[in-house]
């Protein structure tokens, strides 16, 4: 008999099909499964990339006060009052509607001689906050030192 | 055994077999796709971040200048804004990229 070497897989035509084809099933659902992974790790990393970039969105708008500020202020120095005899620390807020809930607390301090430092602090409603702190030489016009940030 | 069931059981086994590789095949396009974009959308947001670093270092250097950048937008202008009795004017810039949504960035710029 032709089959009688390969009893086995005679009695289940299927098998040796069956096999390759669970086989090949097993390797695809590995293969995905690493794939998978690798897509949720990435998702994962994005989620905290954007939890990031509302602190750096903040570091920008208070970069940018702050600089609006000095540009403000260089024109006319004096306007601020300050003087070695007399420092000033003036406070203001500045509610950001168009950034979403973001609002900007500006401090300008010092007395002016020659230093003045000009602070701003932006928040969200996320309880997020940056403060971004600018030296600035009242004699030579120029931003001399900048500190905080991310 | 009844002629024709073993047909019937391998139609069945193809299709069960067929509903386990499209999920298979879709899990596999979802997280390919997740992973390409990725890519693109990081890019993109570094590419926006760049702009406005570079702007803003050009503005630290130079107060002359305001955003010409085709990604940067004038938002509102016109403000005022009240520091302890200093007032300037004021107002606000978007950079925002079209590749990825969500990604925008604001600045302050000082206005005569």
């Amino acid at each position: 008999m032709i089959c009688k070497a390969k009893v086995r897989i005679c009695k289940r035509p299927g098998a040796a099909l069956l096999i390759t084809v669970l086989v090949a099933f097993l390797m695809l659902s590995v293969l995905t499964m690493v794939v998978f992974n690798i897509a949720m790790n990435i998702s994962h990393v994005e989620r905290w990339q954007t939890a990031h970039y509302e602190k750096t969105r903040l570091v920008y708008l208070a970069r940018s006060a702050v600089n609006a500020v000095i540009e403000a202020a260089s024109d006319d120095i004096a306007s601020l009052g300050a003087s070695s005899s007399t420092p000033i620390n003036k406070q203001g807020t500045i509610p950001i509607t168009d950034a979403g809930a973001v609002s900007l607390d500006i401090v300008i301090s010092g007395d002016a001689s020659p230093y003045l430092i000009f602070r701003a602090k932006a928040y969200n409603a996320s309880d997020q906050s940056v403060t971004v702190t600018a030296k600035y030489d009242t004699d030579t016009k120029k931003i001399i030192k900048w500190s905080g940030g991310l | 055994m009844r002629r024709g069931s073993l047909f019937v059981e391998v139609l069945i086994s193809i299709v069960v077999f067929l509903i386990g590789m499209m999920a298979l095949a879709s899990v596999m396009t979802f997280s390919l796709y997740s992973v390409t974009c990725s890519g693109i959308y990081l890019k993109a947001d570094q590419e926006l971040a760049n702009k406005v670093e570079t702007y803003m270092l050009t503005r630290v250097i130079s107060h002359d200048v305001t955003p010409s950048d085709p990604l940067a937008s004038l938002v509102s202008s016109n403000k005022t804004a009240n520091i302890g009795g200093f007032s300037f004017n004021y107002s606000v810039y978007r950079y925002k990229t079209p590749d990825k949504y969500g990604s925008r960035y604001y600045i302050l710029q000082h206005e005569e």
